[in-house]
């Protein structure tokens, strides 16, 4: 026991840098706290999006506990930290279990595998316990106080915070223990964790659909009427997709048995883990160290592909290295995928409601088309294009993923600007990408008018260089180069949420910009003042970005 | 071909004087071998000329060009060979290979030809295609020295390029970098394995608390004493520096 809470904090450490932090307070105070000041301002920001949550909240959860059906917003609440915690929960811990640099060293040491695998999964837990708590705990909270509940509901409230995200990560858990077991047999193990993971998602999102259609199919008035008087009735319909919701919410409504029920759950979802663990987690996690050769001279060229210049070479590594690393093509380029696989999801998954309910929204769109202007249907396509590719953590992290290698691009003879222009062209091309496949989907399966969506794509490809460049600012001027794992350097990076924040920060002045043009300007040339000044905005961005690629390079001695 | 004046470098507020008032003159043709204790300032001093780390005083100049002033036309001389077995894993060696022509700017049929003879000369072929992950140490050492000579540098800077390489390897690298030597180049690089710097180098630096003790050719270094091995010079130097330190 004493070796896992020794491992269990070697992985704080190492993850959190706290080890690092006592000497960092001791001999850089001024520079540590700098960084400590980042991080709460990057809080504020976050803090604000909360804020607007507990508002949102507050508002409407007087109105469920008036109709009787206020736990109905708990359940939610569970069941969408729940499958918060399995999607992310699952690319955090195939990057922190099976692809850590430590995995060797802790694997000559004298410690049992299902030790190694408990320290890790824990350490993933902690994590994922505060990423669930911010969907959970402003709900508990507005519900508590608005509820007026007693001490029971606080103490199993605290109590349902903290065990939560148990199942979901036990679930993704297996699932990965399998994955990577399985993909031990196959020479090409990255492409098979990335695909196998991709058709996971896909296939979870596609079954979510389908079980929400089959349960919807029915509804009539005489139902919501039902469900209205029966609380109980309407939560068990909700949580149907994931019973341990349930069980939480009426345990904290006092039935003390479904509370004993979705703790003993939790638990022993996660001791079933540990034991499954014990027999399958270094065949997994050594597997994806022994990368299978290449077979025979046959596939080689040695004349290769056509030379390029440093520019091509640098972008071209920048898609390989992502493509080929299953934990940077999850967390960075999936959504280049998931965004038109979603839409596309929706129109194809069983249920009649489903298919009707996508014709309801091609009606829709048919309907915006006819009354509203074509531009300003390009305005709108390009907006939901942006927000969309704005989540480009791929493009937000190409410096901090280089890692123990960034020495690397200080020995080459091509400048920093040119380095850094090779790093903007491979975000764009994941924005492009994104965008041109959603404006695919748009036309061929939501049936949106062609040219306009076109003309959108066209605005949001144009319109996106601001803030693809001044998102990649905090990658190029402060970068994470020391990790431990892959994930460290995608995932759980600061870089990455600010790139988020600036990008939709841009979007938002945007669109108050063009909601101002438009009262006084023709949509179409609301259109072309929003390309012009995005246009000199990115190459302005541009110029910041190269100048800062400047400053970092000489400042970062590897 | 490289010199370095009153090079310094200092860590922890200027506690530690990782490199101290260095000045060295390399000349063209010549293996100019660097040695030293561990913590001694070698990597630092190589690291320092080959652009990674910034000096804190002093200039590099390679091939007449000022690292501080014309900081590509110097990287675009120099061929480095790190010591850390840091590389591309994800590429395979063809593409980590191209990628390096393609930067420092090597045309096809020259690259082409440049691969064929050092894939053959370091047995690389068959896991060319390969990625550069399944490589063990050795395999990953010879990629980087193919890469460093693919564009025919200069200087050619090699931080420990013994370490993992057969015995095999290790005798055709010597012969490489006397060849590539003799073509009219230059080769810098840093070793612990004194035998080898006895034998092959036509001049020896040591350094010690980031200091040059001692330079020159073998005879010199032994200053008339004969018999004396570079083992025993090393030792000596080192000691003295250390007794006085």
């Amino acid at each position: 026991m004493s070796q896992f809470w020794r491992l269990l904090r070697l992985q704080l450490d190492q993850r959190f840098g706290l080890a690092s932090l006592r000497t960092s307070l001791r001999e850089r105070r001024a520079k540590t706290l700098g960084r400590f000041l980042l991080g709460v301002l990057v809080f504020a920001a976050l803090g604000s999006m909360v804020a607007l949550y507990v508002y949102l909240l507050s508002m409407i959860t007087p109105l469920f506990l008036q109709l009787g059906i206020g736990n109905i917003l708990l359940g939610l609440a569970v069941l969408i930290s729940s499958l918060l915690t399995f999607f992310m929960g699952m690319v955090y811990l195939i990057g922190t279990l099976f692809f850590a640099r430590d995995i060797e060293f802790l694997a000559a040491l004298p410690i049992p595998q299902r030790t190694v695998f408990a320290a890790k999964f824990a350490q993933v837990l902690v994590s994922e316990i505060g990423t669930g708590a911010l969907v959970l705990l402003p709900a508990l909270i507005v519900y508590g106080i608005q509820a007026e509940m007693g001490a029971w509901y606080w103490v199993t409230a605290a109590l349902a915070t903290l065990t939560a995200p148990c199942v979901p990560l036990a679930l993704s858990a297996l699932l990965s223990l399998v994955l990577m077991r399985l993909s031990a047999l196959w020479r090409r193990r990255d492409l098979l964790v990335t695909l196998g993971s991709l058709l996971l998602l896909t296939a979870i999102f596609a079954g979510q659909g389908f079980l929400t259609s089959t349960m919807s199919e029915d509804i009539g008035p005489a139902e919501v009427l039902l469900f209205l008087r029966d609380s109980s009735a309407l939560l068990a319909r909700v949580c149907a997709a994931y019973p341990p919701a349930q069980w939480a919410v009426e345990g904290m409504h006092g039935q003390a048995a479904m509370m004993a029920l979705f703790l003993a759950v939790s638990l022993a979802a996660v001791a079933m883990v540990f034991v499954v663990s014990g027999r399958m987690y270094y065949a997994g996690a050594q597997a994806q160290r022994e990368t299978a050769a290449a077979v025979g001279k046959a596939r080689r060229r040695r004349g290769g592909p056509r030379a390029g210049g440093p520019m091509r070479a640098l972008f071209v590594r920048e898609w390989r290295t992502a493509l080929r690393s299953p934990v940077y093509a999850l967390n960075g380029l999936l959504v280049v995928v998931l965004g038109p696989l979603l839409l596309a999801i929706t129109r194809f998954t069983g249920g009649a409601v489903s298919i009707s309910g996508m014709d309801d929204a091609v009606n829709l769109f048919s309907l915006l088309n006819e009354s509203m202007h074509p531009f300003l249907l390009s305005l709108l396509v390009a907006a939901v294009l942006l927000f969309i590719s704005c989540i480009n953590t791929a493009g937000s992290t190409t410096v901090s993923r280089e890692g123990p290698m960034f020495f690397f691009l200080r020995t080459i003879p091509v400048s920093p600007a040119r380095q850094a222009a090779a790093k903007f062209l491979f975000a764009y091309s994941v924005l492009a990408l994104t965008s041109l496949l959603m404006t695919l989907v748009s036309v061929f399966v939501l049936q949106l008018p062609a040219m306009a969506t076109l003309l959108g794509l066209a605005l949001a490809l144009v319109c996106g260089v601001a803030p693809i460049a001044l998102s990649m600012l905090p990658d190029f001027l402060r970068p994470k180069l020391a990790w431990n794992s892959e994930t460290e350097a995608i995932k759980q990076n600061m870089c990455a949420v600010l790139a988020m924040f600036i990008g939709w920060g841009y979007l938002a002045l945007l669109g108050v910009g063009c909601y101002f043009a438009l009262r006084a300007l023709e949509p179409q040339w609301v259109c072309a003042l929003a390309a012009l000044s995005c246009a000199l905005l990115g190459v302005i961005s541009l110029y910041l970005l190269c100048r800062a690629a400047r400053r970092s390079w000489r400042r970062i001695e590897g | 071909m490289l010199t370095l004046s009153h090079l310094s470098k200092a860590y922890a507020k200027g506690n530690v004087k990782a490199v101290d008032d260095l000045s060295l003159h390399v000349q063209r043709g010549e293996i100019f071998g660097f040695i030293g204790p561990n913590g001694a300032g070698k990597t630092t001093t190589i690291k320092m000329i080959c652009g990674i780390i910034n000096p804190d005083a002093g200039s590099i100049c390679v091939h007449g060009h000022d690292l501080a002033k014309e900081p590509l036309a110097v990287k675009q001389d120099i061929g480095f060979v790190p010591d850390a077995g840091s590389v591309y894993e994800r590429l395979s060696g063809l593409e980590y290979l191209h990628f390096l022509a393609d930067i420092y700017g090597v045309d096809a049929q020259t690259r082409a030809a440049r691969m064929e003879k050092y894939l053959d000369m370091f047995e690389l072929q068959d896991a060319a295609d390969s990625p550069i992950k399944s490589y063990s140490r050795g395999m990953r050492q010879k990629l980087m020295l193919t890469g460093a000579l693919l564009h025919h540098p200069p200087l050619w800077i090699l931080d420990e390029p013994m370490v993992g390489l057969d015995p095999r390897a290790a005798h055709l690298l010597k012969q490489e970098m006397r060849a590539h030597c003799d073509a009219g180049n230059t080769v810098f690089f840093s070793t612990h394995v004194l035998d080898v710097a006895e034998r092959l180098c036509d001049r020896i630096g040591i350094i010690n608390h980031g200091r040059l003790v001692a330079v020159g050719t073998m005879e010199e270094l032994r200053a008339g004493e004969t018999g004396e091995s570079l083992e025993e010079l090393f030792l000596e130097l080192t000691e003295g520096e250390e007794d006085r330190a």
